[in-house]
């Protein structure tokens, strides 16, 4: 005893030792608490006897322990000594019993005892009852998660229910509520509906809260109807009746017409209940059966709710309820008070009557008089629903509001300033904000700030009494917590001071009106300039808005702030480290904007202009170009940048007449007309519905990629390309990858370049028809020439289907209007740097501007410089600025009503952008095509000459082929649906490429396989769409040269809808292309070389960034030797695209670090003519998709594979309406993933691929459509692999790659 | 509804952790903790309730809108309530009241290391007043006697296991 003793002690003494803090001390919080104080701190607690000394010293040492970590280690002790324990044979109940209770306490501390769950599940089986609470006890505690246990203990369960003693039918009752789940309801149903009318009361209480539970689990589970739960309430025992009320509360929550009918049942209850008839035992404080009254009054309230009929029954016994709880309250009985408060929200939540409202109203006031924070809490809750019926209520309690709202307690105040939320009207907002805003200043909770400022916007925008105070309370917000007001709120500030109130119906107020517009920008702008000189560090959104209404009106207020102090200040706020960019531009722009109202150019303006001429934004670049421009241009300020005139409207030139010209000429000079997208569209549905009907062609053009004959790209046929490659360099390989923006940024430079671009240019134009038909002529040829060496049994099926798939592609061709120098303009490869001399830059003083920038530059010049058209009807000014704004970004700070006219402005943009006219022809030339560009192609730059193709479905057939250099053959499906097309990756299909790999024989087979003796498929592709692409004799001798045992399988290209040739860089005098072959167990990239000008390039050399997953790089024409830094000299390549340089790298799968391999990288120079050394850094990505491969498999293999398999990833594919059906899915997932179609079943489908060269890392894919699919066409998928990293990298390639 | 019923001491060691409504093992004791932080900063002064927008809560934010927090202090515990919009603020103040007055009377003088050295008791009465959520009694003196019988239901067990082991020992 005396040991224990110590122990205790000794405990308190580390943990909780207050003595002096026991419950007298916080008597006068509860003022009603009658009771004395109960919880003590003497100690004198003995540890009960089944308890192991063990475990009491551990309980000792835990509460010694000084810090979490020490406590840890014991818990961590003690976790291992009860696991050696558990795992004892033979392990006695007792022991058990005493185990799992200390299991117990670990997991109280937050320690995972999972090894004690079963234990625990054991121990409740046992006769022994105490054992058996133990166990129940500790399975309902540890078994929240671990449903498969509760299987174990539902048996159990089921014999305790019926079990004739009414505590172990207690602990079963109880139990159940803890752990019952919608699946086990039914289990136990039956039997606890016949425990409703058990004779002990014990027992049907506990029933009723088991019924509670499974109609809070599952509301359908229960099929009972009203009388049903009415026999309940009518229970002879209140204590039942008590908890029968809980189902009625939450009837009434959810599902009130069932119960109206009760209403005069339940009023009878209460009615009782106040008499005091009840069973005296269930007073408490003298307080007749208070929890009952408090239920009743909720399940009333819900009632009542919008129900006159209803509430009326009720008006009189809450009224009653009322007068017996006010004894009580008036008593200071906790219990009384908390009915009269029920009393009071019922009163406010069932149809208002104006009585009940008056006794409400006087009893709210009892208790926001109190003393007690509890009762004023309430008090205030209560108000805040009784003002919404009666107003009048809190203006009776304003003193103890504007009391409360000062109080310590943050509760109360919080509740407070809902209170106020409530009461704001139009006469006392200016004091209600003053309040909040003081309020505001001492918040600190972060969500509570952001609700409370959401608010108060919401009210001085409901409410505001003119604009000038609206403008100032949303400065003072800002001030005080800038970056939670909302965006929508500052562009509405800029709207309201920008447009001013407006009252377009009276006419006469006009001139007044605008005074005061005009007296309301003056005094924006001085409260702006205020802010913005005493430089108190503000908000990034405050500065915007600060920034934009001092450019647009600083005019306004020159005489108190000199413009040139504005501007100063505004240069210094540029300079500060925590502005955004999108900050700094708009600083610009109100620069610029002053500048022009003041035209006075103060020195640090100017310095910072030439700083931030390099910025690294190309936003901010732009702008501070635009400023140089318009100080070059003095004369054109006024027109361009009006003073106050952002609420003008801009008329825009849709259709782009002022173009019409440029057009009219590139037509009468052989340029296609432009097809919209609608003919587009029905263009594709008839092509596919051609490929329904069993005749789906799709041609494929090879045109080669020399200037001359880049005709016959055919976009238009297959629509907008997809392109996965981001073929792309920069300057840096660090920040070079997949940024479209840098792309931007650099993509003009090549064009800027060479004079070589003249000749091109035009004769592309000129040469345009001719070469057309060249074209036709030439892929006739191609598709009818049967070649010697190859045997071929269905040629005529072929040449049949061919036709018709380049008619198909001809007559669309005829309709599309694709560039003659696509390639030319779609550059993708930056050069590193171009030593260019400086008169070949188009616009001197601006050498590194970026593509876009000069675009809308141009665009600038041709809207407002230029000669040609004016593209807006009304007042031309401001117009500059608007399409600064528009250009840049979609944050613009701008009033909210011109955004939408933005937006479309926006969209012409580009257009515009794309096709700026320029000095030199070419130039236009080249935009003018890049126009066209866009128009097919919007927003891929890299897709040039794509050839889309079709894939096939599980065939693998036998092609040989055989040409010169390189052609292609395409795999027919049997069942002749299929399209044949022909594919050259590299060969030139342009007539006048005379030096061109031309093909000259391609055989494709038809239906029946064939074989030759040379060229055998080894089925490599099963299943997967692919292509068989191979080579002649020729280049398979050279190929086996290149890779040694090189075998049939790697020409084998297992094409994606990438196997046209993706162009990586053409910058005026080298093209270089590159397409990736898939082979079995590795990834071959070719990549082809080729001088495209007229003059010799020389010193081309090519160096390969040498990686952990290369295994060869091999040059095949001509042979060249590689070094062994993975350099490669060229040398020269003949001009005019009369020779191709191809190398070979492959990859292949090394240790897994295939797929966290990104892209190979080498590196191209050359020197042109002017003796100008030229490097490329060029990339060719690699994703995860390029390293997978189709893995054969059964559906029980996969099946087991699935079981065994670790890693599972879920994601789901939104919004997927291009897939029309699970087939297309399939498709698809092929096409991306390289996946095996193992079985499709109904709606899902199961594939699987490997990562190429390693059988056992494999992918296995489950893709399930959507039961609504038309509705929301999404498709659920699973996979599963092993490797954790590879699932990842699958997953987020799926999101990305479906998406497209 | 009671969704919690928490006792958690003045350093914010959990004493007794009971939930009504599934949640995961690990995001129990980050609730708790989360509300021991909220709880411990309030002074004795302040009402004893406060919102569920107190605390940023996933977990919190399943249970409903309306949940609300009712505690009390009682020399080194905190006595905590998680309830919804259907319980009475001040109803579960005296629960509390009754819930600890119960405690009192089982173990005479209740104090923290009774709840540690006893936690399958104290689980006991408590789901004598609060079953599946439900408030089912609230009178100590009747907690009391059913406490009392299922412990002598229990001893009666145990005599009776005794003596048929003795008979079967008998026997053999």
């Amino acid at each position: 005893m005396n040991k224990n003793h110590k122990l205790t002690t000794s405990f308190f003494e580390n943990t909780v030792y207050e003595k002096e803090k026991n419950f007298t001390g916080r008597e006068n919080i509860f003022p009603f608490q009658i009771q004395t104080p109960v919880v003590t701190t003497i100690v004198n607690s003995i540890p009960p006897s089944y308890l192991s000394k063990d475990f009491v010293n551990l309980i000792k040492e835990v509460g010694e322990s000084k810090s979490k970590l020490e406590e840890d280690r014991l818990i961590k002790v003690e976790i291992t000594k009860l696991k050696k324990l558990f795992s004892k044979p033979k392990l006695k109940p007792r022991k058990r019993c005493e185990l799992v209770i200390r299991a117990l306490f670990c997991e109280l501390l937050g320690n995972d005892v999972e090894f004690a769950h079963v234990k625990a599940v054991n121990s409740s089986q046992e006769s022994n009852l105490f054992f058996k609470r133990v166990g129940y006890l500790a399975a309902s505690t540890f078994l929240h998660s671990n449903q498969k246990l509760f299987l174990l203990m539902i048996n159990t369960i089921q014999k305790d229910l019926k079990s004739t003693s009414p505590i172990v039918v207690c602990s079963a009752l109880i139990t159940i509520t803890k752990l019952i789940t919608p699946e086990f309801i039914p289990a136990v149903l039956p039997k606890v509906l016949e425990l409703l009318s058990h004779e002990d009361k014990t027992i049907r209480k506990k029933a009723v809260a088991a019924m509670y539970t499974f109609l809070l689990k599952d509301p359908k589970s229960l099929d009972l109807g009203i009388d049903d739960f009415k026999r309940v309430l009518c229970d002879q025992d209140p204590s039942v009746m008590g908890a029968a009320l809980d189902i009625f509360l939450l009837l009434a929550k959810t599902n009130p017409r069932l119960i109206k009918s009760q209403i005069p049942t339940i009023c009878s209850i209460l009615k009782q209940v106040i008499e005091g008839r009840l069973n005296k035992d269930f007073d408490y404080h003298q307080i007749h059966a208070p929890w009952i009254q408090i239920k009743i009054l909720k399940i009333l309230g819900y009632l009542g709710q919008d129900d006159l009929k209803a509430s009326k029954e009720m008006y009189n016994i809450i009224i009653e309820t009322t007068k017996k709880a006010e004894i009580g309250f008036l008593n200071g009985i906790t219990a009384a008070c908390g009915i009269m408060y029920e009393c009071i929200r019922t009163i406010t939540k069932i149809y208002p009557e104006q009585k009940l409202l008056n006794a409400a109203s006087e009893e709210v006031g009892k208790f926001v008089t109190s003393s007690s924070n509890n009762l004023r809490y309430l008090g205030i809750t209560a108000l805040i629903h009784l003002v919404k019926a009666h107003p009048e209520a809190a203006v009776k309690h304003q003193i103890v509001i504007v009391e409360c709202l000062d109080d310590p307690d943050e509760t109360l105040r919080r509740n407070t300033i809902s209170l106020l939320f409530e009461i704001t009207n139009s006469t006392n907002i200016v004091f209600i904000l003053q309040k909040m805003l003081t309020y505001l200043k001492t918040v600190t909770d972060l969500d509570h700030k952001k609700d409370l400022v959401t608010r108060m916007v919401k009210l001085s925008e409901d409410y505001a009494i003119d604009t000038k105070w609206f403008v100032s309370t949303i400065n003072s917000i800002m001030e005080l917590a800038g970056s939670l007001v909302p965006r929508d709120v500052v562009y509405n500030v800029m709207r309201l001071i920008a447009e001013g109130t407006e009252d377009d119906e009276d006419e006469d107020e006009d001139e007044k009106e605008e005074e005061e517009n005009i007296e309301l920008k003056k005094f924006a702008a001085q409260e702006y300039a205020e802010m913005l000189l005493s430089e108190q560090i503000l908000p990034d959104m405050s500065f915007r808005l600060i920034i934009w209404v001092i450019g647009e009106y600083s005019y306004l207020c020159k005489d108190e702030f000199p413009i040139k102090d504005l501007m100063l200040a505004i240069c210094l706020l540029v300079e500060k480290p925590n502005i955004t960019d999108q900050t700094r531009a708009i600083c610009f722009t109100a620069l610029t904007k002053m500048v022009a109202q003041s035209g006075i150019i103060p020195e640090e303006v100017d310095d910072l202009v030439d700083k931030y001429s390099n910025s690294r934004s190309t936003d901010i670049q732009q702008r501070c170009y635009e400023l140089r421009g318009i100080l070059a241009n003095t004369d054109i300020i006024d027109e361009i940048l009006p003073p106050d005139a952002s609420n003008e409207d801009l008329d825009f030139d849709i259709d782009l007449s002022f173009l019409n010209e440029y057009v009219q000429m590139a037509l009468q000079n052989g340029a296609k007309p432009y097809i919209t997208k609608e003919q587009r569209i029905q263009m594709e549905n008839e092509s596919l519905l051609a490929g329904l009907e069993g005749k789906k062609e799709r041609g494929l053009r090879f045109e080669a990629y020399q200037i001359k004959s880049s005709v016959t790209t055919n976009m238009a046929v297959n629509g907008p390309s997809k392109s996965i490659y981001d073929v792309k360099t920069t300057e840096n390989v660090n920040n070079s990858r997949f940024v479209n923006e840098t792309q931007n940024e650099f993509s003009l430079a090549p064009n800027l370049g060479g004079s070589n671009l003249n000749k091109w240019s035009t004769s592309g134009y000129s040469g345009f028809q001719d070469e057309n038909e060249s074209d036709e002529s030439d892929n006739e040829t191609t598709n009818t020439t049967t070649t010697t060496t190859t045997t071929q049994k269905n040629t005529s099926a072929f040449s049949e289907m061919t036709g018709f798939g380049s008619s198909d592609i001809n007559s669309n061709q005829s309709n599309t209007n694709t560039n003659t120098n696509n390639n030319m303009n779609n550059v993708n490869v930056v050069p590193n740097f171009v030593e260019q001399p400086k008169q070949k830059i188009i616009v001197p003083k601006k050498p590194r501007k970026t593509k876009e920038e000069k675009k809308r530059e141009k665009v600038a010049n041709l809207l407002f410089g230029g000669e040609k058209v004016k593209t807006r009807k009304k007042k031309p000014r401001k117009t500059v600025n608007q399409t600064n704004k528009i250009v840049t970004n979609s944050t613009n700070i701008t009033p909210k009503n011109t955004v939408q006219k933005r937006k479309t402005f926006n969209q012409q943009q580009q257009n515009i952008m794309t096709m700026n006219k320029t000095n030199k022809q070419e130039q236009f030339n080249n935009n003018n095509n890049n126009m066209n560009n866009n128009m097919n192609n919007t927003n891929n730059n890299q897709d040039v000459n794509l050839i889309n193709f079709e894939m096939f479905s599980s065939n693998t057939n036998t092609n040989t082929t055989t040409s010169t250099t390189k052609t292609s053959t395409t795999n027919m499906n049997q069942n002749n649906s299929q399209v044949p097309d022909l594919m050259d990756i590299f060969g030139g299909s342009g007539g006048g490429n005379s030096g061109m790999m031309n093909t000259q024989t391609t055989n494709i087979l038809g239906q029946t396989p064939n074989t030759t003796s040379n060229n055998q498929n080894l089925g490599g592709g099963g299943g997967f769409g692919s292509f068989d692409f191979l080579n002649n004799q020729q280049s398979l001798i050279q190929t086996h040269q290149l890779f040694g045992n090189f075998n049939q399988d790697y020409i084998n290209v297992k094409s994606k809808s990438t196997n046209e040739p993706a162009v990586l860089l053409n910058d005026g005098t080298l093209s270089c292309k590159f397409i990736k072959l898939y082979a079995k167990d590795q990834l071959i990239v070719l990549v082809e070389l080729q001088n495209i000008a007229n003059n010799n390039a020389t010193d081309i050399a090519i160096t390969i960034d040498y990686q952990n997953a290369m295994k060869t790089v091999m040059t095949t024409d001509p042979v060249q030797q590689v070094l062994s830094n993975g350099q490669i000299n060229v040398g020269r390549i003949a001009s005019n695209g009369k020779q191709n340089f191809k190398f070979v790298m492959s990859l292949k799968e090394n240790q897994n670090t295939f797929f966290s391999t990104t892209s190979i990288n080498f590196r191209l120079s050359y020197r042109d003519p002017n003796e100008q050394t030229h490097f490329h850094l060029i990339q060719i990505p690699i994703n995860i998709g390029d390293c997978l491969r189709p893995k054969e498999m059964l559906t029980q293999q996969f099946g087991s594979k699935w079981n065994q398999t670790q890693i599972e990833k879920q994601f789901n594919l939104m919004n997927m309406s291009n897939i029309k059906s699970i087939k297309d899915f399939v498709t698809l997932a092929k096409k991306i993933l390289h996946l095996f179609e193992i079985q499709i079943i109904g709606k899902e489908v199961i594939m699987c691929s490997n990562i190429l060269g390693n059988e056992n890392l494999i992918c296995l894919f489950h893709g399930m459509i959507t039961d609504n699919y038309r509705e929301h066409p999404s498709i659920s998928c699973k996979l599963k692999t092993n490797n954790n990293s590879l699932a990842e990298c699958i997953r987020k390639f799926s999101l990305k790659e479906f998406k497209k | 509804m009671i969704f919690s019923v928490l006792i958690v001491n003045n350093r914010g060691k959990p004493r007794l952790v009971k939930f009504y409504v599934p949640i995961d093992e690990e995001k129990r004791l980050p609730l708790v903790g989360a509300i021991y932080d909220v709880v411990s900063q309030r002074s004795d002064k302040m009402c004893n309730f406060f919102d569920g927008n107190h605390l940023e809560n996933e977990e919190l934010k399943k249970w409903g809108s309306d949940i609300k927090f009712v505690y009390r202090h009682f020399a080194t515990l905190y006595f905590i309530f998680v309830v919804d919009g259907t319980e009475s603020e001040l109803g579960m103040i005296d629960l509390i009241q009754i819930f600890v007055e119960s405690l009192d009377l089982h173990f005479e003088n209740v104090c923290e290391l009774d709840l540690i050295f006893h936690l399958d008791k104290v689980h006991q009465i408590l789901d004598q007043v609060i079953s599946g959520g439900l408030i089912l009694e609230t009178d100590p003196q009747m907690i009391m006697n059913r406490i009392k019988e299922q412990d002598d239901f229990s001893k009666q067990t145990k005599k009776e296991s005794k003596k048929k082991k003795k008979k079967k020992g008998r026997r053999k």
